[in-house]
């Protein structure tokens, strides 16, 4: 759904889920070698999904992360600066959205995974983090004009 | 190895650091600008880099950022360019990586273009990029810091003492370098002023103190055959060796007068005169002159000539701070003293007997500053300071300056792979410990000295290689030097001493002298 010329609440948002989840969803999936052996993948996302934000105050999944930041950009919670706006539509969000779904839904799998699930995870993983940054880039650079 | 400081309400980047680039020794997470501003309070200058994220979910009491005009998902989602402007604040080059790209952050939030402050070249940077930028900021503060043999430290001062050198080496007025001893002032002049000249004649350097005032004028203007007694044959001076390229004169206030007028005209009509000839001979060379005297007291007192003071350039005068004022990253400093040291043949055949013993083939020597020992690489062999030996040297005044560090720093590993050859292997045969203890002891044999009138010890270190000459130097200049604080200075008492009358104390001077002994820099010694 388009949205006009982009708040500034609306991009800072898409920053927060530019940091917050794709920063750190396919950290260490992006360093491993092309063709990594199916339990450095495993590793990976084990890190990058199940524990994508961690520290002193607990671990957070990438489900959960994006969980929080999502419903602002379907129109299902305000922005910060009380508007609402819905971004279903968008080929970015979307396609984000979507990958966001296999790696929820196959994350309670991931240690049965074999490799060619493993690889389409990762894949999946690293289709967040662009699409993150991609997102946030192109609707900054909307609100530039 | 650098020490690298990771500012951050979150462990992935520390942990990725750790994992991936395990090269580097990691401090923190420190989660808030306290415990940044704690650890680089408590690391004295030795953290090489800080990585600071940009988004901290933290509480407002612990926001530094927080504020009643800010929400506090505001405040959070730019607490680290609020860090990183506090860290500036205490810490103005220190190199600081955002942990984010450029276009990430909002223009509002960016900070202001800084020298020191970089971003990542990509938000989802992997380990190898992030590895590849951390290098690349960390070999270019090494440039910063480290020029062959030229120690820069870190310090804005330093940092506008070389610019003007690059520029005055290039021109064609003379250069004044001036600071206390073993500043590094010939060092500057033969690898940092004479090779940016652009001229491709020699670099000829003269320790005017070492020269007797009557040989002064020959020495550097040449002489004819039969200009002197015992002036066999004409002699090319060190003005005409120099030609096309620089010409050094280390402690210029040790100038004789007759020197003094002669070198005047040389700056005036660009020639000179042999001694006893009376054909002029044209030179050019750069001029570059070193004293740690003040030449302007001494032109007030009439002791050296107000016009060649003035043909000396003494506006654009350079003057090289003391090494503890240099800000110097200490680890750096130690690596690129070890490195000098151990390129010398003496070091290097210790080098080698470990390597016989231990059964290894050494390639490359690399001292390791504080506690962590990096893992075993073939052909490296490590000289490991810990941290208590680190504090030893960070806390030592350093009256010697570069010259006292480099010798220091050359006994201990001299005396750390002296004691390791004899030791069977341990552990890591390819760990050398160099203890604090040893330093220690290194550092405060440098400042006390016995004065009994039971005599005074010696102490000399016998190379294998070593020549009778060196080693009777070696104990001739701790003699005179003993008898010269004995004797408070006075070289008549210490000639009477010597030679029987108080008669010979120019020529006690001139040996003193030709020992490498400095009245000067001794007086700055004893006064620090």
């Amino acid at each position: 759904m388009p949205v006009g010329v982009p708040s500034p609440a609306l991009i800072a948002h898409l920053a927060a889920l530019r940091h917050d989840l794709g920063k750190y969803v396919a950290m260490q999936v992006r360093s491993l070698p092309a063709g990594a052996d199916p339990e450095s993948l495993r590793e990976a996302l084990r890190d990058d999904v199940a524990r994508t934000r961690r520290g002193p105050s607990g671990t957070t999944d990438a489900g959960a992360v994006f969980a929080e930041l999502a419903p602002a950009l379907r129109g299902e919670a305000p922005l910060a600066d009380g508007s609402r706006v819905d971004l279903r539509g968008d080929p970015d969000f979307d396609a984000l959205a979507a990958a966001m779904a296999r790696l929820q839904q196959a994350l309670p799998r991931l240690e049965r995974l074999e490799a060619p699930a493993l690889r389409a995870l990762a894949a999946d993983a690293l289709d967040v983090s662009q699409r993150c940054r991609a997102l946030h880039r192109r609707l900054q650079e909307d609100a530039r004009g | 190895m650098a020490e690298v400081l990771i500012v951050d309400d979150q462990d992935r980047y520390a942990e990725l650091c750790r994992r991936a680039i395990p090269e580097h020794r990691y401090r923190g997470p420190a989660r808030t600008w306290a415990e940044a501003e704690g650890e680089l309070e408590r690391a004295r200058g030795r953290i090489d880099l800080v990585l600071l994220d940009v988004h901290f979910a933290l509480p407002a009491d612990r926001l530094l950022g927080a504020g009643p005009e800010l929400s506090l998902a505001a405040a959070q989602r730019r607490e680290g360019i609020a860090i990183l402007g506090a860290l500036r604040k205490r810490w103005p080059d220190l190199p600081v990586v955002l942990m984010t790209s450029r276009d990430e952050l909002s223009l509002e939030a960016l900070p202001e273009d800084e020298e020191y402050t970089y971003f990542l070249d990509d938000d989802m940077v992997d380990a190898q990029a992030l590895r590849g930028q951390i290098e690349s900021i960390l070999s270019a503060r090494r440039g910063d810091e480290a020029e062959g043999p030229i120690y820069w430290g870190r310090s804005p001062r330093m940092r506008r003492v070389r610019q003007r050198l690059a520029m005055l080496a290039r021109g064609r007025l003379p250069v004044m370098i001036l600071g206390p001893t073993g500043t590094g002032k010939s060092l500057l002049a033969r690898h940092f002023v004479h090779a940016r000249s652009g001229r491709a004649g020699r670099f000829v350097a003269v320790d005017l103190s070492t020269v007797p005032h009557e040989l002064c004028a020959a020495h550097l203007f040449g002489s004819v055959k039969g200009a002197y007694t015992g002036s066999v044959a004409d002699r090319v001076g060190a003005f005409e060796a120099a030609s096309g390229g620089t010409l050094f004169l280390d402690e210029v206030g040790n100038l004789s007068s007759d020197a003094q007028k002669m070198l005047l005209g040389v700056l005036q009509e660009g020639t000179i005169t042999r001694v006893g000839d009376l054909k002029e001979r044209p030179v050019d060379a750069k001029l570059v002159v070193a004293t740690n005297e003040d030449l302007r007291a001494r032109v007030d007192a009439g002791t050296f000539r107000a016009d060649l003071f003035m043909r000396l350039n003494p506006a654009t005068a350079v003057e090289l701070p003391p090494l503890v004022e240099r800000d110097p990253s200490w680890p750096h400093l130690l690596a690129f003293a070890v490195e000098r040291a151990v390129a010398g043949p003496y070091l290097r055949g210790l080098v080698d007997e470990h390597a016989a013993a231990t059964g290894s083939a050494v390639r490359r020597v690399q001292a390791v500053a504080g506690g962590r020992v990096p893992d075993p690489e073939h052909g490296t062999l490590l000289l490991l300071f810990g941290d208590r030996a680190l504090r030893a040297l960070a806390d030592h005044p350093w009256p010697g300056n570069l010259r006292e560090f480099a010798m220091v720093v050359e006994n201990a590993v001299s005396f750390a792979l002296a004691e390791a050859v004899g030791v069977p292997p341990g552990e890591r045969p390819d760990v050398v410990q160099v203890r604090a203890k040893l330093v220690r002891d290194l550092l405060l044999g440098g400042q006390t000295r016995d004065d009994s009138e039971e005599g005074w010890p010696f102490g000399v270190v016998i190379r294998p290689h070593d020549t009778l000459n060196k080693v009777a130097v070696d104990c001739e200049r701790q003699y005179f030097f003993a008898l010269w604080r004995h004797t408070r200075g006075d070289f008549g008492k210490m000639a009477q001493v010597l030679l029987g009358s108080e008669e010979h104390a120019r020529k006690v001077q001139l040996r003193f002298n030709q020992l490498g002994l400095k009245v000067r820099d001794l007086r700055d010694a004893e006064a620090s």
